[in-house]
Parts: C-alpha cells; sequence; structure tokens
C-alpha cells in the first residue's frame, strides 16, 4: 500500500489494538478525526481573529493529540508548535504555520481514509 | 491478574474518550467520562472509582484543579490518578505527581502500558482499602477494650473482626472470649449479691422481731394480753356478765 511517509502506521497498529481489532470502531473514529479536525482549524482561526491566545492553545493541543493517535506525525509537530505559541501568547507567526498545518492534514487526509474504507 | 476496576475517564477531547473507553473496556474494565474538570468532580461526589485517567488542558477546570479537590476530599483522596499528557509535557507531568498523582501515561496510548498502569494502580488502591479496612478494625478492638473498662462492652460489637482469619481475628475471638466469661462471672456475683442481701435482710428482721419479742415490756404486754383473752373467754361463759 503507497502511502504519504508522514502518516506512522505503528500508530494506527497501537490504535487498532487498543481497539480490540474492531477496524469499524477504527473507522468510525476517523471520521470523528475529520470533524474534530474541521472544527478544530475553524476554532484556531476563529481565536486568532479574537486575539485569544488561550482558546487557540486548548484547539492546537487537541489537534496535536488527535493527530498523534492517528500518526500524523508532521501535523503533530505543527500542533504542538502552534500550540507553543498560544501557551506563550505570540500568535505573530501562528498564521503562516496554520496554514502549513492545514496543507499537511489534506496530505494525511486520503492516506486516513483508505484506512478508514478498508474497515 | 488484577480484578476489574471501574475507571473515570477525564478528557474533553472525544477520541481520547472514545479510544479510553474501549481499550479499557477490551482490558475488562468499566468506565465512565468527563468532559471537564467540574463534570469530572461531579460524577466522582455521585459514583465509586478505582482509577482516575486525568487530562491537564480542559476548559471551566484543569487537571490540575481537579487533582488538587481530589487529594483534599478524604473520601477520594486514595483513588489513584493517572495522568493523561503528551510527551512534550513532563513539566505539567512532574507538577501532578509533585501534587499527589500516582503515575502518568502519554498519548498516544500504548495499549500494553495502559493494562500495566492501570493494574498497578488497582492493586496499590486494592491493598490501600485493606489497609484502611485493617485499621478500622484495629480500632474496634481498642474501642472495645475503654468500653470493657467503662462497663458498657456490648459483646457483638466485635462479630466483623471476629470473623477474620488472621491475628486481628484471633486477638478479637480471644477478647470476646474473655469479656463473655468476665460478664458471667459478674452476673453470677451479682445474683450472689442479691441473694446475700435478701439473707442479711431476713436476719436483721427476725432479729428486730426478737429483740421486741424477748422484751420484758413485750412480755409483760402478751401475759396482759392472756389475761384479757382468759376474762373475756370467762364472760362469755357467764350470761349477763358485764363488758
Amino acid at each position: 500500500m503507497s502511502s504519504p511517509t508522514n502518516l506512522d502506521y505503528t500508530a494506527i497498529d497501537n490504535l487498532l489494538e487498543s481497539l480490540g481489532g474492531d477496524r469499524a470502531f477504527l473507522a468510525e473514529l476517523i471520521d470523528v478525526y475529520f470533524t474534530d479536525s474541521a472544527n478544530l482549524f475553524n476554532e484556531m482561526h476563529g481565536s486568532l481573529a479574537a486575539g485569544d491566545a488561550d482558546r487557540f492553545r486548548r484547539a492546537a493541543h487537541s489537534l496535536k493529540s488527535n493527530s498523534a493517535n492517528f500518526g500524523a506525525t508532521a501535523l503533530y509537530d505543527m500542533a504542538r508548535r502552534l500550540e507553543e505559541m498560544g501557551k506563550l501568547g505570540e500568535l505573530a507567526e501562528a498564521p503562516a504555520l496554520l496554514g502549513e498545518a492545514e496543507v499537511e492534514y489534506e496530505r494525511v487526509r486520503p492516506a486516513l481514509e483508505a484506512i478508514r474504507d478498508e474497515g | 491478574m488484577t480484578d476489574a476496576g471501574h475507571i473515570l475517564i477525564v478528557d474533553d477531547n472525544l477520541i481520547n474518550r472514545m479510544v479510553l473507553t474501549r481499550a479499557l473496556s477490551e482490558q475488562g474494565h468499566t468506565s465512565d467520562t468527563a468532559q471537564n474538570g467540574r463534570a469530572a468532580l461531579d460524577m466522582l461526589a455521585r459514583g465509586t472509582f478505582d482509577v482516575v485517567l486525568l487530562d491537564i488542558l480542559m476548559p471551566e477546570m484543569d487537571g490540575y484543579e481537579v487533582l488538587a479537590h481530589i487529594k483534599q476530599q478524604t473520601d477520594w483522596r486514595h483513588i489513584p490518578v493517572i495522568i493523561i499528557s503528551a510527551v512534550d509535557e513532563m513539566d505539567s507531568v512532574l507538577r501532578c505527581i509533585e501534587m499527589g498523582a500516582t503515575d502518568y501515561l502519554s498519548k498516544p496510548f500504548n495499549p500494553g502500558l495502559l493494562r500495566a498502569r492501570i493494574n498497578a494502580s488497582l492493586a496499590g488502591k486494592r491493598l490501600r482499602d485493606l489497609e484502611l479496612e485493617y485499621l478500622e478494625q484495629v480500632s474496634l478492638v481498642m474501642d472495645a477494650a475503654t468500653a470493657v473498662e467503662a462497663g458498657s462492652f456490648e459483646l457483638n460489637t466485635l462479630d466483623s473482626v471476629c470473623g477474620r482469619t488472621d491475628a486481628l481475628g484471633q486477638l478479637a475471638r480471644v477478647f470476646q472470649r474473655m469479656a463473655r466469661e468476665v460478664d458471667l462471672r459478674e452476673q453470677r456475683l451479682r445474683r450472689q449479691v442479691e441473694e446475700l442481701r435478701i439473707e442479711i435482710d431476713q436476719t436483721r428482721q427476725e432479729k428486730q422481731v426478737a429483740e421486741i419479742t424477748e422484751s420484758d415490756y413485750f412480755k409483760t404486754i402478751a401475759s396482759q394480753a392472756r389475761s384479757l383473752r382468759s376474762i373475756i373467754r370467762g364472760d362469755k361463759d357467764e350470761p349477763g356478765a358485764a363488758t
């Protein structure tokens, strides 16, 4: 199976093991990830517009956590850096990095859709 | 192999809650979830949990505040708390451990580590629960000793301790047996004292009667009474006699 190099399939395997091998439940989780990610990106844009660093930090934290669950390592790293910006209240460079994160998300999405559709 | 536990998952992240709920179920445990710290405290107040899995960064009330509340409450402070964290949150984890958290679990969750950490926490809690129960029952035996000295000991207060199969149970059974023997002996003594009192009272009364009836005055009165009875009987025998 071809895949982007920035999706860690070990994390998917660990996740599947935690779920008792239930691929249908994994597929459900991936769909939740897609929905959550869309909401989190919106939340981050909204909080940047409002200058709310704390709200931005929490959204980035969730995106970081979710991305780690599904092995999206590059996206995890970007979300971690966005979270740090929110924690420090230093949001000047956040919009640019947020844009990169959205591009990365669109890169991992097809691989996760493929895994979802296998179930 | 550790028995199943009932676990509270506190995390504002839906995927984390779903994954942990399923993972814990796969490992034989039951769980409830809370989306923030305030909801977690409500659930702790309403239910009984063996372990808490606690995220740190949450809206409304964060993990630090939840942990502080748990450690302040007598009923909750012995519940093991495992911090759920990302690998880059070690400072937060260390702070929580200094506040009394038992362990931590990094995200994403490794199922083997989850099993090991949960089982270790459950084993620790069960040991603590046994210790608390033991201390409670030692306290019962000590209270019983105080009650014996005060004369207010009731035999059935040690029944729960007597059922133990360990040294404390043996002590309680011996104590209860001795207390029962002392109680029976006291009852016998009280009966004997009562019987003696009755005997003494009777003897005293007889002595008092004797003192009166053997006095010269009583004898004189009795003699006069007899004479009068004789006169009366004599007068009745003769018709027309004056009274």
